[in-house]
């Protein structure tokens, strides 16, 4: 009998220890989990004046590719009780160098900038089930806005919004309307990784020897075949003869299998390399860097991977998209789609300037600096190619 | 498509040795639970172990910048998760289900949240992956030398102690006493077999193998620690003990069949075009899992025994009537 109850004990204890170790980050994560949820709990009674600010706000909205702090400030100075309440799912570790960390890093910007309250769960689960619990949580407690930061939160996010009309929900589904996941409360943000990726494919053409690009991508999904589509199609602006092997490994946590992706890729003459995936790009720059080969960063600057093998990053710029909602969501005019192109900051190619296992040609890189302008001026549209032609 | 890409005459060598390194890790867990299996320990936690064992090595290689440290801190991360199933399942005999999958989310957790309290948001640490030890001579005859010979040393110790776990199964003392106790525990308890002793050694074995094939992908293969990096190979690892029959060659064989049809569908999915190919990819991913099994079944269809331990899952109770 007393062995019984001390195995209930030690059972329930090692539950509570594995779920700790999500609440526990989470907690570090957002310094002031309390104060947080106080402001919430207040907040009901107070949505309404919110409306009233939309003149105040919305030259903020209106410059998004502004990044001076200047136009900010006076919104930071305004009384706390304005913040808007933001709580972020984040489905990998925060600081995994890509996916995650450059997420965290945007709404730690917002939370600096005085402009949001800020919860964080990082390692946030995964599954539809555990996701939709986590969300009700944040729901139920009364946050302004809940952001899923991956694909697999849309369709948790569709079935749960219905049940929460005055919560905001944004998740990262680049579909812009076409993936089913929509509702009035419901804001799909768009990944413009295609851009960079043409830009960096630009660097690419004038790196790769063989004309042959390797790309690795998690899963099909439309933001990893626009990204190797567009990968191609600026290493063709430079090498018309590009070709491009890619192949998809099912898993976006599986470094191990990328990096066998990217031997395979290898042995069959690709010698620049592209990932649509955290795990995906830790194991393309390694086997990069063992072969001495050429890779991108992705999401995020992951030139520490390998010095000499990363050419550049695309670094994603998360905090001007979350910008955007957070004031959108106080001047009350919340958006089905949010697209923070580079024209407005969204992404950036971070050059790795240690870069040495290739060579740029200049002809390439003249024509990057061209193109490049012409992304931010707008004046230059990369096709975001989603769907196998014909 | 290029199939010459794949199957040809410089290919096939690449090909063996990707299937190699994608075979250990799994292998070495396999071979382990099958132990553990045969021991009567439904032993679920598997993936625990092996994520448990990979995040020690990375941090004992990544403090010490000895990898063979975090080879040893591997193994020993890996019992880490088997001396709690232990305590749980042979000592406190509870269910064994339950144990294993509590403790997978408890490795989980634990893993990603040291990560985060001890780097921070600070970029993590990467080292370089162990070098590959090619054998004097042996290593230098032409394809197969460097398929045999010219691996990371890790690899050696994977196959030796598939070999030694194979034979101590079969051909010792302590090989019957596992199997007893995973057959008939009241039998062999009345054979002066202490069962729970018998079991504790079979998971903790289990533990230190599957810690094992976690550093290998840590230390052996990508010299960086990402969350969750085992990525699900300890359930396959598990399946492979049903497919092997729970016999650990056979088991170690499926592991290597696995790992081969996982390098091939790489190769296939590269080479046949990838998002152009009308082929979905869900089918390559599902390649290895279909070939896998429509081996086991051509293989075993004739073997009509009941390979099954008799007494897996049953904690083992002196004096209580079995089943």
């Amino acid at each position: 009998m007393t062995k019984r109850s001390v195995v209930a004990l030690l059972a329930v204890f090692v539950l509570l220890a594995s779920a700790c170790g999500d609440d526990e980050a989470a907690e570090e994560a957002a310094p002031e989990p309390a104060p947080t949820t106080a402001a919430v709990a207040e907040e009901p009674a107070a949505e309404e004046p919110a409306a009233e600010e939309p003149a105040a706000e919305e030259p903020a909205a209106e410059e998004p590719a502004a990044e001076e702090p200047a136009p900010e400030e006076p919104a930071a100075e305004e009384p706390a009780a304005e913040k808007v309440s933001v709580a972020i799912l984040l489905p990998c570790a925060l600081n995994d160098l890509s996916w995650c960390q450059a997420a965290y890093e945007g709404v730690k910007l917002l939370e600096s900038e005085g402009l949001i309250d800020l919860q964080v769960v990082d390692d946030a689960p995964f599954d539809a089930q555990g996701a939709t619990r986590v969300m009700s949580g944040f729901a139920e407690e009364g946050v302004h806005l809940v952001i899923g930061h991956s694909f697999d939160y849309g369709a948790p996010i569709h079935e749960m919004a219905p049940d929460y009309p005055d919560i905001k929900f944004a998740w990262q589904g680049s579909c812009g309307g076409f993936c089913g996941v929509e509702g009035p409360n419901i804001a799909d943000y768009f990944m413009p990784m295609h851009e960079p990726a043409y830009l960096s494919g630009i660097l690419a053409g004038g790196i790769t020897e063989s004309g042959i690009i390797g790309a690795n991508s998690g899963y099909d999904i439309p933001v990893c075949r626009a990204t190797v589509e567009a990968f191609l199609l600026g290493a063709q602006e430079v090498r018309p003869d590009a070709t491009r092997l890619d192949a998809f490994l099912g898993s976006w946590i599986d470094a191990a299998l990328a990096k066998e992706a990217t031997a395979a890729q290898a042995e069959q003459g690709a010698d620049v390399f592209v990932a649509c995936g955290n795990a995906g790009s830790f194991g393309m720059i390694q086997e990069t860097r063992e072969r001495g080969l050429s890779s991108f960063g992705y999401v995020y600057d992951e030139s520490s991977l390998a010095p000499d093998n990363v050419v550049a990053s695309m670094a994603w710029q998360i905090g001007e998209t979350y910008r955007q909602m957070v004031n959108d969501i106080a001047a009350d005019n919340f958006q089905p789609f949010y697209d923070v192109l580079m024209s407005a900051g969204g992404f950036e190619v971070q050059m790795n300037l240690d870069y040495s296992a290739g060579t740029v040609s200049a002809e390439a890189m003249e024509l990057f600096e061209t193109r490049l302008q012409e992304v931010i001026d707008g004046t230059f549209e990369v096709p975001f190619i989603a769907a196998a032609e014909g | 498509m290029n199939w010459g890409a794949v199957f040809g005459a410089a290919a096939i060598i690449p090909l063996l040795n990707a299937s190699i390194r994608l075979a250990v890790p799994t292998g070495l867990a396999a071979v382990g639970e099958s132990l553990c299996q045969r021991a009567g320990v439904l032993n679920l936690s598997l993936e625990g172990m092996m994520l448990s064992g990979a995040y020690a090595a990375f941090l004992a290689t990544h403090y010490s910048g000895e990898p063979w440290l975090g080879v040893a801190a591997g193994i020993g991360g890996g019992m880490f998760i088997g001396v709690l199933m232990a305590l749980f399942s042979v000592t406190l005999k509870t269910e064994q289900v339950i144990n294993g999958i509590a403790l997978v989310l408890l490795a989980s957790g634990l893993t990603s949240f040291l990560h985060v309290r001890l780097f921070g948001v600070t970029a993590p640490e990467r080292f370089d992956p162990m070098q590959k030890l090619e054998i004097p001579l042996l290593g230098a005859i032409p394809g197969v030398g460097s398929v045999l010979f010219d691996q990371s040393p890790l690899v050696y110790l994977a196959v030796a102690l598939i070999v030694v776990v194979s034979w101590t199964l079969h051909r010792t003392q302590f090989g019957l006493a596992v199997r007893a106790a995973g057959d008939r525990p009241g039998a062999a308890d009345a054979a002066g077999i202490s069962v729970d002793r018998v079991r504790s050694a079979a998971i903790l074995t289990s533990g230190a193998m599957a810690g094992l094939g976690g550093a290998v992908l840590v230390v052996g293969q990508l010299g960086l620690f990402a969350q969750n990096v085992t990525a699900g190979r300890g359930w396959v690892a598990i399946a492979l003990v049903i497919f092997g029959r729970w016999s650990p060659p056979r088991v170690a064989a499926g592991a290597f069949l696995f790992g081969f049809t996982d390098a091939l569908q790489l190769r296939i999915q590269s080479a046949s075009g990838g998002i152009e190919s009308d082929i979905p990819f869900e089918f390559f991913q599902a390649l290895p899992y279909l070939v896998t099994i429509v081996v086991v079944v051509v293989a075993t269809a004739r073997a009509r025994d009941d390979a099954q331990p008799e007494s897996l899952g049953v904690p083992y109770i002196k004096g209580a009537r079995s089943s």
